[in-house]
């Protein structure tokens, strides 16, 4: 998601801003520290013009 | 104070309520078992703070009616009965411990056996209402879903 947020050219505080959360919640969710609920993801994914698929999928670990 | 709109600090504050309100049930119920080893059961009841404790108990336990409905699974699943079966339940409750308030105190007014019946009426009515309208609820989005 960083990479993302960087390629969008959005600090954390602005894509914080731009979705109504505060920073701490972008920089835990970006430290796998915070699971967001699907509709933050969503605004995450419509604030950085990407995917959902793309932003937050992982494959199932064996 | 801005509203909180961030979700996750919106759990937080959720979470911190819930440790706030065991923090004060624990204290409430401290202060109810000293008054009942000091000054017994009368004193203890006679207490503000067991309405307190009875209005959150009561409280907690309608708000997780829905919850135990949705944890429901029964092994026949069929259509929820009747809201009149309710009342129905209800009311033969109510009339049996009436009933048998009256024939066990024959020397009590019939005035007490009335309000004991009542209350179990009222008492049985209210949350089997509530219970058969989140189970008319479910069966409804069920029934939506296939």
């Amino acid at each position: 998601m960083k990479h993302a947020r960087v390629q969008a050219g959005f600090i954390q505080q602005q894509l914080a801003d731009q979705i109504g959360v505060t920073r701490q919640t972008i920089s835990l969710i970006e430290k796998g520290s915070y699971n967001p609920t699907l509709r933050l993801c969503l605004e995450i994914c419509y604030a950085v013009n990407q995917s959902l698929d793309e932003l937050f999928w992982i494959d199932k670990e064996e | 104070m801005r509203p909180i709109r961030d979700e996750r600090l919106i759990i937080q504050n959720l979470r911190n309520i819930r440790l706030a309100f065991g923090v004060q049930s624990a204290g409430i119920g401290i202060i109810l078992l000293y008054t009942l080893i000091r000054y017994g059961l009368e004193e203890m009841i006679a207490q503000p703070v067991w309405i307190v404790f009875m209005l959150t108990a009561i409280t907690l336990g309608y708000t997780n009616l829905r919850i135990s409905v949705d944890m429901d699974r029964p092994s026949n699943p069929r259509k929820p009965g009747s809201y009149y079966y309710n009342i129905l339940m209800s009311a033969a409750s109510g009339l049996i411990v009436g009933g048998l308030v009256w024939f066990s105190h024959p020397q009590e007014p019939l005035r007490d056996a009335l309000i004991i019946g009542g209350v179990v009426f009222v008492c049985l009515l209210i949350p089997s209402f509530v219970v058969s309208y989140w189970r008319h609820k479910k069966a409804q989005d069920e029934q939506n879903e296939e």
